[in-house]
């Protein structure tokens, strides 16, 4: 028994340290069954890439503290209990880093989303959530989690709605009368 | 529906005699009236035209030819009524293509962003939306008290949900048997279509839709010419006639191109999933197999091809 699970781990550490080394910004996919797919590219977009403008290698401070310069200050996501590095890479902080120690790029954060959200991460890669921005014949595109959802405040905001249709010409509204009765079908 | 489509292609002497005779005379009728008399007699038609209009055939009895007749004739009335310059297309149903739609309720947050797209897309006038968004009472699915009209500075509302109707394009239609004239019927990719132009206004299918999703023409759309959709097809977006009854068809200007229709397109929350049913691989058949989907009114037997899930 012990053998065997020396033998397992001796395969494992060399798979997590390629993994760890790669450093390609890319890694597997969770669900290689699932239709293809590309994500609407957000590494692009200069937002996204701008940490390295400030922090050189390596000069990441990995001690949880209150940031004063320019970063998000308020963590509302996982009650608390999450700081930059969970999800930033701070060795290569224009990257994320997985929990499996993985080094991926802006553009496949879904994966460390799918840490937590398990199951919404495999709707997500089979169509059950998330948008399709392309045609239903077309190559898959869709959106990132973080493009609804900032990771640091990931609940959706409410907002003002369109206005409702336009009453028929010449009549008007009925307030509405909820019937008083409890019936079952009623409520 | 195949036999309708043969009769098209059979050379029909007698038809066409009669056809020709009456294109003779409307020529002849026009010349003897004169061009000049063209803006208001014929409702701003030209005599040709509003012969053509009266002698229009079935969609599924046009020939080739009177099909690009009918399609050129219906862009010059947008140039006459409106001044825009659409181009109208006929687009047939895609083959292996049966088209659904899926809802995810626990996604649609009441922002009606569909409702606004789908006007614009479809050169909707104000009193006339094809989707409905309903707002609905948590743990109740109690369409009597849903409230449509709903107005608030802020969506969504605690305690409240939000359920998206339209067209649910059934798959045993009662408004098509409802038709006294086979003016709407269910096309081979499950759209169930309606030709304005063969439609009498008489509003059965109007009455034998559980959904309400049938409306009709009580006046010539008032559409403003700046905002009309010029893209436009004979069965979806054209500008319709005064009289006749409307409702969605899934865009049939955009899906039957390979695109999405509006409502998907518009939705900011992704609760809107639209696909091909046959294709195994596609989200909404995910949606189908995996999630525990309901549509409404099930017991009616309409077998509508539009869906509605939870996250939960």
């Amino acid at each position: 028994m012990l053998r065997l699970l020396s033998v397992i781990i001796a395969v494992a550490i060399p798979c997590i340290l390629v993994a760890g080394e790669a450093d390609s910004g890319q890694a597997a996919q969770r669900y290689p069954e699932a239709p293809a797919f590309t994500v609407q590219p957000r590494n692009e977009q200069p937002k996204f890439n701008d940490c390295s403008r400030c922090h050189e290698e390596g000069d990441t401070d990995p001690e949880p503290r209150r940031l004063k310069t320019r970063h998000v200050r308020e963590i509302d996501h996982g009650g608390n209990r999450f700081w930059c590095l969970t999800c930033h890479d701070g060795d290569n902080i224009d990257f994320l880093r997985t929990s499996s120690n993985e080094n991926i790029d802006f553009d496949q954060s879904y994966l460390i989303c799918g840490t937590c959200h398990a199951d919404r991460q495999k709707d997500w890669y089979f169509g059950g959530h998330g948008k399709r921005v392309s045609g239903w014949q077309d190559e898959r595109v869709i959106l990132a989690c973080t493009e609804c959802h900032d990771p640091h405040k990931p609940a959706v905001e409410p907002r003002p709605p369109k206005p409702h249709t336009a009453i028929r010409i010449g009549l008007e509204r009925q307030e509405h009368q909820p019937p008083a009765t409890s019936q079952v079908w009623n409520r | 529906m195949t036999s309708k489509k043969d009769i098209k292609n059979k050379p029909d002497a007698i038809d066409y005699y009669r056809r020709a005779f009456l294109k003779r005379l409307g020529i002849t009728a026009a010349a003897t009236v004169g061009a000049t008399s063209a803006h208001a007699a014929w409702g701003g038609k030209t005599l040709g035209d509003a012969f053509a209009d009266f002698f229009q055939q079935h969609y599924q009895r046009m020939s080739a030819q009177e099909l690009q007749e009918t399609l050129n004739r219906i862009e010059r009335k947008a140039q006459q009524q409106y001044g825009v310059e659409i181009s109208c297309t006929d687009t047939p149903p895609l083959e292996g293509v049966v088209f659904g739609y899926a809802i995810n309720v626990s996604k649609c947050k009441g922002y009606r962003d569909c409702v606004e797209a789908c006007a614009i897309e479809n050169n909707l006038p104000a009193d006339i939306r094809y989707i409905h968004v309903l707002e609905m009472n948590e743990g109740s699915t109690s369409l009597e008290l849903a409230d449509r009209y709903y107005e608030h500075e802020m969506v969504p509302v605690e305690g409240k949900y939000y359920l998206p109707v339209q067209c649910m394009q059934c798959d045993n239609p009662p408004c098509v048997r409802a038709c006294p004239v086979e003016a709407t019927w269910m096309d081979s990719d499950g759209i169930v279509v309606v030709d304005y132009d063969w439609c009498i206004g008489c509003r059965y299918c109007m009455a034998a839709c559980p959904y309400a999703a049938r409306f009709f023409n009580w006046t010539r759309p008032k559409l403003v010419s700046e905002r009309i959709n010029k893209n436009t097809n004979y069965f979806g977006n054209r500008p319709r006639p005064v009289g006749v009854v409307e409702k969605c068809h899934f865009c049939t200007q955009r899906t039957r191109m390979g695109r999405q229709p509006a409502c998907q397109e518009a939705c900011p929350t992704g609760a809107r999933i639209f696909g091909n049913l046959l294709d195994p691989n596609s989200e909404i058949r995910y949606v189908l197999e995996n999630k525990a989907v309901y549509r409404l009114k099930e017991d009616l037997g309409t077998e509508p091809k539009f869906w509605y899930f939870s996250d939960r």
